[in-house]
C-alpha cells in the first residue's frame, strides 16, 4: 500500500472516531446532585473546585461587593427561598456592575451584578433568573461542560492531525467545530437551566410567569437603545438568544402554569429596595452613558411606582450627561419635578444652579446652591458651593 | 493518594522524556532561570532578618489531550505544602527568619497584596525580561519596581522586614497529550506537552521595592514530590540576598 492511501486510512478512521464522540443525547430534567453537594473523588472536578475557591477567596475582599445589609438579606431571602433544601449550599455576592448578570459556579459561589434589580419590574423576575443559577448548579452544568470541552477538543485535536497528514496543510477545522458543537451544547445546557429554573421559581410560590418577562423587557430595553448590542458571532452564542428564550420560556410556563394573571400587583419589596437604594443603583447605570437604555428603565420605575422626586433626578441627570442642544432646558425641567415631588435628592439643588449658572440667572443659580446648602449642610463640596456663592456676589 | 494520578504522573514524565528525544529539541535548555535585584544584602533591627512568605501561588494543571488545562486538586495541594516545607528550611542557610502565613488564615490585606504581586510580577514579567521593555525603565536595564509604600502595613501586623511571594504555574502533560505530541511530531508539527513557569519576589515592607526578583522556566523542579521541592526552591532562591552575616543559622 502506497503512503498516501495509508493516510487517507487513517485520517478517514480518526475522522469517524470524532464523530462518534460528538453525538450528544438530550437528558430529562430534575436535579442531578443532594443538597450539601461536595465533588466526588475524581481529579477534574476537586481541580475545578480548588480554583474557584481561590477565585472566591479574591472575590471576597472586592471593593464592588455591595455589603448593604437591606441590599444583601433581600437578595438573600429570594435566593434561599428558590433553592429550597438547596439554600445552604450557596454563597451570594450581590457585586456592583450596572450589566444584567448572574453566575453561578459548581462550587455554589452565586454572583449577582446590581443592573439585575435596576432592570426588574417584580421579585419575581429576579427569582426567575436566580432559579436559572440554582439549575445550572444541581444539574452539574459546569463540571459537564467542561468534561464535554475536554473530550472534545481532544478528539477535534486528532482530527485536525489527521486533516493535516491528509492534506499537508494544518487546517484547525476539527477544533473550530468543537468548539461550535461546544457551543451548542452550552446553549442546550441554558435552554434546561431556564426550564428548570422556572419549575423551581413556581415551587417557591413566585409568578413562573416573571421568566419570560424578564427577556421581554431586555427586548424593550434594547429597542430603546441608540446604540444596539453587536449581535453574537458564531464563536460566542454562548447562551440562547433573548427572543428565542422568552418564546420557549412563555410556550413552556402557559402551558405548564397555565396562563398570566391579567392583573399586576404592585411589588412594594422591591420598590422598598429601590427606593432606599436608587441613588447608588441608578448613579452606576448613568455611568454606562447609555441613554436610550437608561430612559427606557426610568420609564419602567416611574411605572413601578418609585418616588418621583428620584426618578425625575435622574431623567434630568441623562439629559445633563447627553447635553444636546435643548437639552438643558429638559435637564431643568426634569429637575424642577424632582424638586416638587417626593424622594428628590439634595444634589438636584446643586446641579440646578448649575446649570442656572451656566445659563446666566445668577440670582436664581445662588437660591438653588443655598437650597442645596440648607439640605444637605454636611455636603462634602459645601466649601465649593460656598465660593459659588460669594464669588458671584462680589 | 489516589492510583489515577500516579499513574498519569508516571506515564507522562517517561513519556515527556521519550517525546522531547523522539521529537524534537525546542524547549531552549533545561533549567533556566534570570534574576533582577536591587540589595546585596537583607537588613533589620532584628537579630535576623525577619521574612514572611505568603501563601505560595502554585498551581498544577494536566494539559489533556485536546490542549484543555485541568487544574489538579491533589497536585497542587502537595505541590504547595512542599514548596512551603522546603522553604522554611531553605531560609535558615540564608540567616533569615521565615514564617510562611496559612493560606486559610489570611485577611483582606494579604489577599489584596497576593493580588498586586501578582500583577505587578507578571508585569515584571512581560516587560522587564520579556519583548516588550519599557523606555521609561531604561528599556530593560533598571529594575526600580514597587508594591507601593502601602505595604508597610502588611509588616507592621506581621512584625516583618520583608515579604517573599511566590507564583508557580505546572502544566503536566496527560498520557493522551503526550501520545498526540508524538503522533503530531511524525506529521511534522509541533505540540506543546506541558510546561512550567514561575517566579519570586522579595518585597522590602518599609517601602514596598521589589528588592529581589527572580524567574524560572522549564525544568525547575517537581514540586509535588519532597526532593523535588527542595530542588525547586533551591533554583527559584538561588541568588537571594542573604543577611550580612550571610549563613550564621547553623
Amino acid at each position: 500500500m502506497n503512503t498516501g492511501c495509508h493516510r487517507v486510512l487513517i485520517a478517514t478512521f480518526l475522522c469517524i472516531c470524532s464523530a462518534v464522540l460528538y453525538a450528544a443525547e438530550p437528558e430529562p430534567l430534575g436535579h442531578l446532585i443532594e443538597p450539601g453537594y461536595t465533588p466526588e473523588d475524581a481529579a477534574d472536578e476537586q481541580g475545578l473546585w480548588l480554583e474557584i475557591k481561590e477565585y472566591e477567596r479574591s472575590l471576597n475582599q472586592s471593593a464592588l461587593l455591595v455589603r448593604q445589609a437591606e441590599l444583601r438579606n433581600y437578595i438573600e431571602g429570594i435566593v434561599c427561598r428558590v433553592a429550597a433544601d438547596y439554600c445552604n449550599d450557596f454563597r451570594v455576592y450581590l457585586v456592583r456592575n450596572p450589566g444584567f448578570n448572574a453566575s453561578m459556579t459548581a462550587t455554589g459561589m452565586m454572583q449577582i451584578w446590581t443592573g439585575l434589580i435596576v432592570r426588574a419590574s417584580s421579585t419575581d423576575e429576579i427569582a426567575a433568573v436566580f432559579g436559572h443559577e440554582i439549575a445550572h448548579y444541581t444539574r452539574l452544568h459546569s463540571l459537564q461542560g467542561f468534561r464535554r470541552l475536554k473530550s472534545q477538543m481532544a478528539s477535534a485535536s486528532v482530527l485536525d492531525l489527521g486533516l493535516t497528514i491528509l492534506t499537508g496543510v494544518p487546517v484547525p477545522l476539527g477544533q473550530a467545530s468543537a468548539l461550535l458543537n461546544y457551543l451548542a451544547f452550552n446553549r442546550q445546557q441554558e435552554t434546561e437551566a431556564d426550564l428548570l429554573g422556572v419549575q423551581l421559581v413556581a415551587a417557591a410560590a413566585y409568578d413562573p410567569h416573571a421568566s419570560y418577562r424578564v427577556w421581554n423587557q431586555l427586548q424593550q430595553e434594547e429597542n430603546a437603545a441608540a446604540v444596539k448590542r453587536e449581535k453574537a458571532g458564531v464563536f460566542s452564542q454562548t447562551h440562547p438568544n433573548s427572543e428565542a428564550r422568552a418564546e420557549y420560556l412563555l410556550q413552556y410556563v402557559s402551558q405548564e402554569f397555565g396562563p398570566a394573571d391579567v392583573e399586576q400587583v404592585a411589588d412594594q419589596a422591591l420598590l422598598n429596595i429601590l427606593n432606599n437604594h436608587y441613588l447608588f443603583l441608578m448613579e452606576d447605570q448613568l455611568d454606562t452613558n447609555r441613554f436610550g437604555r437608561t430612559r427606557e428603565i426610568l420609564v419602567r420605575h416611574t411605572k413601578l411606582g418609585v418616588k418621583p422626586g428620584l426618578v425625575n433626578y435622574f431623567f434630568g441627570e441623562t439629559y445633563r450627561q447627553r447635553d444636546e442642544p435643548g437639552d438643558r432646558e429638559l435637564a431643568i425641567a426634569a429637575y424642577t419635578k424632582s424638586t416638587e415631588s417626593d424622594g428628590s435628592p439634595p444634589q438636584t439643588f446643586k446641579n440646578l444652579g448649575y446649570l442656572h449658572l451656566k445659563a446666566g440667572d445668577v440670582p436664581l443659580a445662588q437660591k438653588y446652591f443655598r437650597e442645596y446648602l440648607e439640605a444637605q449642610p454636611d455636603a462634602s463640596d459645601r466649601a465649593m458651593i460656598e465660593f459659588y456663592l460669594e464669588d458671584q456676589e462680589s | 493518594m489516589q492510583a489515577n494520578p500516579i499513574y498519569v504522573y508516571r506515564w507522562a514524565r517517561w513519556s515527556q522524556v521519550t517525546a522531547c528525544a523522539m521529537v524534537l529539541a525546542l524547549t531552549t535548555g533545561c533549567v533556566s532561570t534570570r534574576t533582577s535585584q536591587q540589595v546585596e544584602n537583607l537588613e533589620s533591627i532584628a537579630e535576623n532578618p525577619r521574612i514572611i512568605m505568603m501563601p505560595p501561588d502554585i498551581r498544577y494543571y494536566l494539559l489533556t489531550a485536546g490542549g484543555i488545562s485541568e487544574p489538579h486538586a491533589e497536585w497542587t495541594l502537595a505541590a504547595q505544602t512542599n514548596f512551603s516545607n522546603a522553604a522554611r528550611e531553605f531560609s535558615t542557610t540564608i540567616g533569615t527568619d521565615m514564617r510562611i502565613l496559612d493560606p486559610d488564615d489570611t485577611s483582606d490585606l494579604e489577599v489584596e497584596y497576593e493580588q498586586l504581586h501578582s500583577a505587578v510580577g507578571l508585569t515584571i514579567l512581560d516587560h522587564h525580561f520579556g519583548a516588550t521593555k519599557l523606555p521609561g525603565k531604561g528599556s530593560g536595564q533598571v529594575f526600580d519596581w514597587s508594591l507601593g509604600p502601602g505595604v508597610k502595613e502588611l509588616g507592621d501586623k506581621h512584625d516583618a522586614d520583608y515579604a517573599l511571594f511566590v507564583y508557580y504555574r505546572d502544566y503536566q502533560a496527560s498520557g493522551g497529550r503526550v501520545a498526540f505530541a508524538i503522533l503530531a511530531a511524525a506529521a511534522g508539527s509541533y505540540v506543546p506537552a506541558g510546561s512550567e513557569h514561575g517566579f519570586a519576589s522579595l518585597v522590602d515592607l518599609r517601602t514596598g521595592n521589589v528588592v529581589w526578583f527572580n524567574r524560572v522556566a522549564d525544568g525547575s523542579g517537581e514540586m509535588r514530590q519532597e526532593d523535588g521541592a527542595t530542588a525547586a526552591v533551591k533554583t527559584l532562591f538561588s541568588d537571594i540576598p542573604t543577611a550580612q552575616d550571610n549563613g550564621t543559622a547553623e
